[in-house]
């Protein structure tokens, strides 16, 4: 038998491993995707618990979920400006005025609140966290940031028990009318005129029990802003009559409505960009994962309404 | 020359592209008029009509030089029965809202077609603006 002593490899050897390794890696690339993916839709889950128990912490504080300021023309401080004291950003919160519009004049110390980037209100699966709108630009040239979690307005539809209609402020007056019914109204209840003080929601009134009801909802998904405007900086709460960027009526499947033209903006639809359906934040701070595919009429109207007393389907 | 060793097995992974199986959903088209007006661009949204107690899926559908086809790009096919159609048409893509109309109507459990007339009586109306909403 003939034996050879030499130092190197054969081409074919090298060839062979290179293939093996180029095989690996094909099958890694894809399950690299799918856990960056998965730990995304972890993260906006934390986020969405953080929310849910700073909401709590707030009504434990004040006797109720965070009422709106009625400034008649001009759209208040939101939510989620309210709630800053309660995720760790207690200067921030301080540095807020209620009393102030949440935007309109340039040095507005509401407005300047903007250019804070809150990690806790953006899912990292969704890559647009600057405003879109316009007018949400600061004084440094810069857009303020947006936030990627809306609260729950209420329904707006039919009550699939009773076959009443779900109460809407103003329907058929701007940016689509204000859903009365949910956790986080603008106002908790029917009014022909602009409420002195809004209605705030609290524990009490959600009679459908609070793990029945949603209250933050994940609003970030490619595409809801068909046309430029839909993201708004992440302080602007609402104003009666029209626009309510801190929160959303549910009348739309996940990933349905999007903004097509300035008249809808509380009606764009809730949804995500994980596979599938997104994360709900529900009223007793529990978060779930709720998919896209479920009925709207029986599952997702009656979960977002505090006090229809559905039979809420299976889901 | 010694011999190599090393067999390679090759296996090959069939990757089951599971796709979420939907509710049964319908495809529909049409064309939508305004005033007798081709309508340029805008929405149609077909929501189950909860009061006649259906459910089922929401479709949804775009519309483009007065035709709209839930097959085409960011449709949703419908579920069919009474349906709350909602139009809302712009003059162009990004433009203004021209008309805002609802009805409701039982639409066949199957593919087809149907023409929307949006009555003049369905303008949109000037939304007061108390702030420079974008």
């Amino acid at each position: 038998m003939r034996k050879t002593n030499r130092l190197g490899f054969t081409l074919i050897e090298l060839l062979v491993v290179i293939a093996i390794i180029a095989i690996l890696i094909g099958l890694l690339l894809p399950a690299v995707q799918k856990v960056r993916e998965a730990a995304n839709k972890m993260k906006c889950t934390n986020n969405l618990k953080q929310l849910g128990l700073a909401l709590h912490s707030y009504h434990d504080n004040n006797q109720s979920f965070p009422a709106n300021k009625n400034l008649a023309t001009v759209t208040s401080i939101g939510w989620h400006v309210m709630i800053l004291p309660y995720i760790e950003q207690t200067a921030l919160g301080n540095s807020a005025n209620p009393s102030l519009p949440s935007y309109i004049t340039a040095g507005n110390v509401n407005r300047l609140l903007g250019g804070n980037k809150i990690s806790t209100f953006l899912c990292p699966s969704y890559d647009q966290i600057l405003s879109l709108s316009a007018i949400d630009n600061l004084p440094n040239g810069t857009m303020a940031y947006t936030m990627h979690y809306v609260g729950v307005a209420g329904p707006k539809g039919t009550n699939p028990t009773t076959g009443t209609a779900y109460n809407v402020n103003g329907p058929a007056t701007s940016q689509a009318g204000l859903a009365a019914d949910g956790i986080l109204p603008f106002h908790k209840s029917l009014s022909t005129t602009a409420p002195a003080t809004p209605g705030a929601v609290k524990i009490g009134d959600i009679t459908d029990g609070t793990s029945n009801t949603m209250m933050v909802a994940e609003w970030a998904w490619q595409g809801l802003e068909a046309t430029p405007g839909a993201l708004r900086a992440w302080q602007r709460g609402g104003i009666w009559d029209n626009d309510f960027p801190a929160c959303k009526n549910i009348g739309s499947s996940m990933r349905t409505v999007r903004y097509i033209t300035n008249t809808n903006h509380n009606d764009i639809s809730i949804g995500s960009n994980h596979t599938g359906g997104c994360n709900i934040a529900f009223g007793d701070g529990s978060v779930r994962f709720i998919r896209e595919s479920i009925d709207l009429n029986k599952v997702l109207l009656p979960l977002a309404s505090r006090n229809g007393g559905e039979v809420v389907a299976d889901y | 020359m010694r011999m190599l060793n090393c067999i390679l097995v090759l296996t090959t992974f069939t990757i089951c592209a599971c796709s979420e199986q939907g509710p049964t959903r319908y495809q529909i088209s049409g064309e939508v008029k305004f005033n007798g007006q081709p309508v340029a661009y805008g929405d149609v949204l077909f929501t189950p009509d909860g009061a006649k107690g259906n459910s089922g899926p929401q479709g949804v559908a775009y519309i483009t030089d007065g035709s709209y086809d839930t097959r085409n790009k960011d449709g949703k096919g419908i579920a069919g029965g009474p349906t709350v159609i909602h139009v809302r048409g712009l003059n162009k893509q990004g433009g203004k809202l021209i008309c805002d109309y609802q009805t409701t109507i039982d639409l066949p459990k199957e593919n087809g077609k149907h023409n929307i007339d949006v009555p003049k009586e369905a303008a949109a109306k000037e939304f007061k603006k108390p702030v420079p909403e974008i």
